[in-house]
């Protein structure tokens, strides 16, 4: 410390003049004159000139970091676009549903799918309303465009539904101009046959099958399936018709229950 | 003897604020007395004493004539006055003609500090060496004149 001293007062014309010139300054740099203005603008233009490749550095460093975090936020901000079209479709689906609804006669419960089952042995939906909402087994369960299946176990808040694809899944129909019946039998995928109906009823591409009203559990005129083919065998008794099931079995989010 | 310093000073700042303009170009120049007599006082007074008297006469110079530039003449005639302070403490080393060299680059590093910051935003390379020469002369001629009539060196 007494060294530092010491050197100070040995110094002490650099340290006063270097008091002096920093004093000045001060003064001069706290002008706010044209000139002054200038003269800070030109000093920083200089500054940044000399610096720059360290500007850059540490900018390009920045730009790393600045990256990242923006990385970041797309991210999140696709995932908040995602949830919103999604959102989106739900609510046009809704909609769409309430309108159906409120057309229609029957007497509609919506539920919404919570977990699909595409097992070999059964093809089966659930749906999140149950006994509490007075849900029994054997319902038929619906979407806008056709039949989708029947509830086939009920629990509290919870039903299971058996799919119109499953393979013991029958269902009767009447098709054609002069509304024959038959029976729908699914195949595979959304394709399945319609039995029952003689040759000499004529059914054409795009007939549209609906249920027939004779069986306990499914009202009438409930669209099931479209004809896509049908030929007749002479071999056999009855038409050979191919059908495409109507409903949306492989991507419903909400089904009416009719009760 | 403070105080027959002080008179003189104040006459000099008289003398300097009612000294005409010489026009060159479009610039004016003023023969800068208080430059000569801060190196008068310079060679009569240590070195601490050059920054300090510096100090004042460049404080005061900037209230009168550069309000816009406050500060600025002060820096100057600190420096200066480190300077001049300097070369009176190694008088001796050098003979009288190095000695007005010297004299003359003090003065230049005056004036090019002083319009370099007073033209920044104009700055001509050739205006400024010209501003800067001509009153590096300027003083430089006023200097000898004095120094004919009051020798700087009178004490040795």
């Amino acid at each position: 410390m007494i060294g530092i001293i010491r050197y100070i007062v040995y110094q002490k014309d650099i340290f006063f003049l270097i008091f002096v010139l920093l004093f000045s300054t001060t003064i001069f740099l706290s002008n706010d004159s044209d000139p002054v203005k200038k003269l800070k603008n030109n000093f920083t233009n200089y500054y940044t000139s000399i610096l720059g490749p360290f500007f850059w550095y540490k900018s390009a460093f920045d730009l790393k970091e600045k990256n990242a975090s923006l990385n970041e936020k797309i991210t999140r901000l696709e995932l908040e676009q995602n949830q919103l079209n999604s959102l989106s479709i739900e609510n046009k689906k809704l909609k769409e549903m309430l309108d159906y609804k409120q057309k229609n006669n029957l007497v509609l419960k919506l539920g919404e799918i919570t977990s699909h089952n595409m097992s070999p042995t059964i093809n089966s939906f659930s749906i999140n309303i149950g006994k509490n909402n007075n849900l029994e087994s054997n319902l038929p369960v619906i979407d806008m465009n056709g039949i989708i299946g029947k509830i086939f176990s009920v629990h509290n808040n919870k039903s299971v539904i058996q799919i119109v694809t499953d393979k013991n899944f029958r269902v009767s129909i009447r098709i054609g101009s002069n509304r024959t019946l038959g029976i729908f039998v699914p195949t595979h995928s959304k394709y399945g046959i319609i039995e029952g109906v003689p040759k000499s009823q004529k059914v054409e591409i795009d007939d549209i099958a609906v249920t027939s009203g004779i069986s306990d559990i499914y009202p009438p005129n409930i669209p099931v399936a479209k004809v896509i083919s049908s030929y007749i065998d002479n071999n056999q008794f009855f038409q050979n018709i191919t059908v495409e099931i109507l409903a949306d079995v492989y991507n419903p989010d909400f089904v009416f229950v009719i009760k | 003897m403070i105080f027959f310093n002080i008179i003189i000073l104040l006459i000099v700042f008289f003398f300097q604020s009612i000294f005409p303009a010489i026009y060159f170009q479009s610039f004016k120049i003023y023969p800068d007395f208080l430059l000569i007599i801060l190196l008068y006082f310079s060679f009569n007074n240590t070195r601490l004493a050059s920054i300090s008297i510096g100090f004042c006469i460049g404080f005061i110079q900037d209230l009168i004539s550069e309000v816009e530039l406050i500060g600025i003449y002060s820096f100057i005639k600190s420096l200066i006055g480190y300077l001049f302070g300097s070369l009176k403490k190694y008088d001796g080393f050098y003979s009288k003609k190095i000695l007005n060299i010297f004299i003359f680059i003090i003065f230049t590093i005056h004036f090019s500090i002083y319009y370099f910051v007073k033209f920044n935003n104009i700055f001509d390379i050739i205006i400024f060496l010209k501003l800067v020469c001509i009153n590096s002369i300027i003083n430089m001629l006023l200097y000898f004149i004095l120094h004919k009539i009051f020798p700087l060196l009178e004490k040795k």
